[in-house]
């Protein structure tokens, strides 16, 4: 019944591995180096949890695709080319938005699961109060963003909560400029009219 | 630029998103100067764009946990991919070419009402606190639902086990969790054992009020009828797959495994596997 004991590798120190460059670091983790991938994924952790969360409305289940997200890098890290446009943020944006794509389209389900702040029963400050105005326009907002039709949901969170330039939207979208900017025109225009219909 | 000549929407949208020339910027710049009804339609823009940007509330990020789980997932088949929480169970249960069919990579929790009853026979040499503070429950995942496995209780050989862990201490806690069967096979349960090749650590026990579910649920391979041993090994510092794999099986009884970690606790649960119906 004996298994044999796993003889692990030594890694490379962290810090060293640190200071390489994504790519760097990429490539490092095509030749099977986990403790370069595991940088890669404590580097853009917060970033994946957070477009994932705000892709399904939903921070639990964001936090669980941005983990698959990064299966999914791990697995298809040989396909990466560090020349192919956009870098590896690009291309590791363009693999959390086709999984939560993909996810979403299976579950159909874009209502608002999220994690509310917690509203306390004692009389808030004007400080808290203020805050406490300001999320809960921000919890209409992603809640009338959910009910937006995908393509503008994700060109509206790409463009301004990933701060993506249009050309780099198109090459994680895989379409052009001027459909992106159109699409950014409408989403605002139906979340303003979606957030007015409900005022 | 007076009010007569206002911009077009989608230019506004284009200047409360920088996305015009300098020379468009500016004399967008200069009309707002001139005409309230448009610089109020920017502010309004801005505003619900940084609302757009706003993260969606959650607590922090536990950034060790995070990269741990995900490096601990390396390995696993495409096919154990986080799936839709619920509807995807049925189909993982089938996915178990390699002998375990892992199931749901999230935590949960377990269905209201659902009675959470120690079922252990607790050791005596174990420090307190693990004692005290650490909870074991064995369920059953059947469909959509769990159920509470008892002393006694009866599953079928492609029973899909899972386990809730509470720990109630300010420390992590560590969980070997494994079955025995009536052929002394050994069967894992915690951490997630799929490749003879490796050895993973015991699966972390956080501390946490609420009782969580084991990230996998796992169906046996082979699992031979008759009397069941799910046997917990809960620790302070990680024990290994090793740890148990490299003990022979006649020396898996629980007192002997107190013995062996005297500093653990070790719980025993006795259940019976149901003999399947031959074709």
């Amino acid at each position: 019944m004996a298994f044999p004991r796993l003889v692990r590798a030594p890694d490379p120190e962290q810090d060293t591995l640190r200071s390489r460059s994504d790519d760097e670091l990429m490539e490092l983790a095509r030749a099977g180096l986990r403790s370069a991938f595991a940088v890669l994924v404590e580097r853009y952790a917060e970033r994946v949890v957070g477009l994932c969360s705000r892709f399904v409305n939903d921070a639990q289940l964001g936090q669980e695709l941005a983990q698959d997200t990064w299966v999914l890098v791990w697995q298809g890290r040989g396909k990466y080319r560090k020349d192919s446009g956009g870098g590896f943020v690009s291309w590791l944006i363009t693999v959390a938005r086709n999984h939560c794509r993909n996810d979403l389209r299976r579950r159909k389900v874009a209502s608002s699961h999220a994690h509310e702040l917690g509203v306390d029963d004692a009389a808030p400050s004007a400080g808290q109060l203020e805050a406490l105005l300001v999320e809960e326009r921000r919890r209409r907002v992603r809640q009338a963003l959910a009910e937006l039709p995908l393509q503008l949901r994700e060109a509206l969170l790409l463009r301004y909560a990933e701060n993506l330039r249009y050309d780099a939207i198109a090459s994680v979208v895989g379409t052009g400029e001027s459909t992106l900017r159109s699409r950014v025109h409408h989403g605002l225009k139906a979340l303003k009219e979606k957030l007015a219909e409900e005022s | 630029m007076t009010k007569d000549r206002c911009p077009s929407p989608a230019d506004l949208v284009s200047f409360a998103d920088a996305d015009l020339s300098p020379e468009q910027l500016q004399r967008i710049e200069k009309h707002l100067e001139l005409c309230g009804d448009c610089a109020e339609q920017v502010i309004s823009l801005t505003e619900l764009t940084c609302d757009v940007a706003a993260p969606v509330p959650r607590p922090a990020l536990d950034l060790a946990d995070h990269v741990a789980s995900v490096m601990k997932r390396l390995d696993a088949a495409p096919a154990s991919l986080r799936q839709p929480r619920w509807p995807a169970w049925a189909a993982a249960l089938v996915a178990s070419a390699a002998g375990v069919a892992l199931l749901v990579a999230a935590t949960r929790t377990p269905p209201e009402g659902q009675p959470s009853q120690e079922l252990a026979a607790r050791g005596a040499h174990e420090p307190a606190s693990l004692s005290r503070d650490v909870g074991v429950q064995l369920y059953q995942q059947q469909q959509r639902a769990l159920s509470l496995l008892g002393a006694g209780s009866r599953i079928g050989s492609r029973a899909a086990l899972t386990a809730g862990l509470r720990n109630l201490a300010s420390e992590r806690a560590y969980l070997l969790l494994f079955a025995v069967d009536s052929k002394q096979e050994v069967h894992w349960i915690a951490p997630e054992f799929t490749s003879a090749g490796s050895d993973p650590q015991a699966a972390t026990v956080a501390p946490s009020k609420q009782e969580q579910l084991l990230p996998s649920a796992v169906v046996f391979d082979e699992l031979s009828p008759g009397p069941l041993r799910v046997v917990a090994v809960i620790s302070h510092a990680p024990l290994h797959v090793s740890d148990i794999e490299a003990t022979p099986a006649s020396q898996l009884a629980t007192e002997q495994l107190m013995r062996r970690f005297p500093r653990a606790e070790v719980r025993q649960f006795l259940l019976e596997v149901a003999a399947e119906p031959q074709p």
